[in-house]
């Protein structure tokens, strides 16, 4: 079991350390939370309050190093609603996914990623100009976002701006050449 | 100390029966985001792959983002189920209620039934399983796999020992069956997500610095003839002995003294141009993508060795964090499905007079829509 262990933090370690990327982990420390767990109740059933002392101790080392570290990043749910906004657009529900996306930006205004699918949800919609202005505000974020410039080569296509339209539709290729 | 077979059943069917119970709960209430009917990220790519099998294409991606493992494991499901992801994700609840009952008869070998009920029903409550379990991501099946290799190699030193407790009667038999049905696990493992070949290897130092070399060798003879055939194709098809492409990438991403060490890149700028990074210097063989990457890391690493330590030791550090650490998507979004419901349910009114107003709008269009 320890060398099981082991191997999986080292294998996370000198990888990415990510939520799915350490579950593996989980399994192990499921059979020592066990453990841990009867010996207490072993420990409560005989009145050992030194073990008992000393478990509580553990415990709580346990749980105040497992809060060290923290990063807002991680609960910050801007991006799963822009990625809920792209859902609904997929599921031809354009309202829903403009309202997905205006909560991502709720959450982050600064979301060009949600910026861009807005101006997306409001390209399919129809609303061009309004989309435009969506677009408009991702590539200020990030003026290399190739997806943004697509979607606003896009929109001056559907405006009849042809020339406009190939020049975007470039340099988004030229960016990202997985368009 | 031999532990009563008839009371160790019952644990273990309880646990089963609390796991299968809270995941089959999860799986209903989480499908009704439509970021998982509509999967995106891993979860999309998956799915993809799983449908083209199910449907009969089994052509192998020159890069595949995945190992195949779990795409030919969804893919039966899919096949078997009319194509209903619903069907395949209530059999991954089954799967992940065995991982936790395979948790609970690892305790109950070495620690009997009091630390079996507990370390069960830990797996069985602990929301992040519960939840990878029932995603449509390769994680629930990996678990289930090592798990049951784990178990199997405690059989086999149980075998070794004397004494030994079973739960089924199917592993009794002698330690080098046990080993190889272990090393079976191990390669489907490895399969399903190659990163697993780092257990596999430890798994066999251990057998055979504690055991035999004969059984290390059990260990690795079965585990390669199960990848073998995954390999040989990969080789055919890309020239590259990799199961899993972008492996170069992902391990700048992860050891760059510049970044996090953490999947804190995210869709936009910036992860457009380190994807376009080779193509840009005229790399296009993705087996050469994956150099320059490796190249660019220990680069960076000899220019900064001090901040390497420091990335490793704070990597080292959030492997045990309380904090769950988001990569494709965050945990947090679906542990709080229960208020996004109701989030949703309070704006259905306005979100339908919206689609009314956007469904007038878009009839005035050719048709045209992206996605």
């Amino acid at each position: 079991m320890l060398s099981y262990a082991v191997a999986v933090a080292i294998s996370n370690v000198f990888l990415v350390v990510g939520f799915r990327y350490r579950m593996p982990l989980v399994p192990a420390l499921a059979v020592a939370a066990g453990v841990a767990v009867a010996s207490v109740a072993d420990a409560l059933r005989t009145h050992n309050t030194r073990a008992l002392a000393m478990q509580a101790a553990a415990g709580v080392a346990a749980i105040a190093f497992s809060r060290a570290l923290n990063d807002p990043r991680n609960r910050n749910l801007a991006e799963e609603w822009a990625f809920t906004g792209s859902a609904l657009i997929t599921e031809h529900d354009l309202g829903g996914a403009e309202a997905a996306y205006r909560r991502a930006l709720t959450l982050d205004p600064k979301s060009g990623f949600a910026w861009d699918g807005l101006g997306l949800a409001l390209y399919d919609g129809g609303r061009l100009a309004e989309a435009r202005d969506a677009l408009s505000r991702a590539l200020a974020l990030n003026p290399n976002y190739a997806r943004a410039l697509y979607h606003l080569a896009l929109v001056d296509a559907r405006e009849g701006s042809a020339g406009k339209a190939i020049s975007g539709y470039s340099r988004a290729v030229e960016l990202s050449l997985t368009m | 100390m031999a532990v009563p077979e008839r009371g160790s059943t019952a644990v273990c069917a309880s646990v089963f029966l609390v796991a299968l119970a809270v995941r089959l709960i999860a799986a209903r209430e989480l499908w009704q985001l439509p970021l998982v009917r509509t999967p995106k990220l891993d979860f999309a790519e998956y799915l993809s792959w799983a449908r083209r099998l199910a449907a009969g294409d089994f052509s192998w991606p020159v890069v595949s983002q995945h190992g195949p493992g779990y795409p030919l494991f969804l893919a039966a499901w899919l096949a078997i189920g009319s194509g209903s992801p619903p069907f395949a994700i209530a059999v991954q609840a089954v799967v992940g209620a065995l991982t936790a009952t395979l948790v609970a008869a690892i305790a109950r070998d070495s620690f009997g039934d009091g630390a079996a009920l507990a370390a069960g029903l830990v797996y069985a409550l602990y929301a992040p399983a519960i939840y990878v379990d029932v995603a449509l991501l390769s994680e629930g099946l990996l678990l289930f796999l090592l798990t049951l290799a784990l178990l199997l190699l405690g059989r086999a030193e149980n075998l070794w020992r004397g004494p030994f407790r079973p739960v089924s009667a199917a592993l009794k038999g002698p330690p080098h069956f046990v080993i190889a049905s272990a090393g079976v696990a191990l390669g489907c493992a490895i399969l399903v997500r190659p990163t697993a070949v780092v257990v596999a290897f430890a798994c066999a130092m251990w057998l055979l610095v504690q055991r035999s070399r004969n059984a290390a060798a059990i260990l690795v003879v079965t585990c390669a003839v199960v990848i073998a055939p995954a390999v040989a194709k990969n080789w055919s098809v890309s020239r590259t002995l990799s199961l899993q492409g972008y492996g170069g990438l992902n391990v700048y991403i992860g050891n760059s003294p510049q970044q996090s060490g953490r999947p804190t890149f995210r869709l936009g700028g910036a992860w457009d141009a380190l994807n376009a990074e080779p193509s840009r210097a005229g790399i296009t063989d993705p087996a050469a993508q994956d150099r320059y990457y490796l190249r660019k890391t220990l680069s960076e690493i000899r220019r900064q060795p001090i901040a390497y330590l420091r990335l490793l030791a704070a990597k080292l550090v959030w492997l045990v964090q309380a904090e769950e650490i988001r990569d494709s998507h965050s945990f947090y979004f679906f542990a709080d499905r229960g208020r996004s419901g109701l989030d949703r349910n309070r704006s259905a009114e306005s979100l339908a007079l919206q689609r009314r107003r956007h469904r007038h709008r878009s009839a005035s269009l050719s048709g045209e829509r992206i996605v």
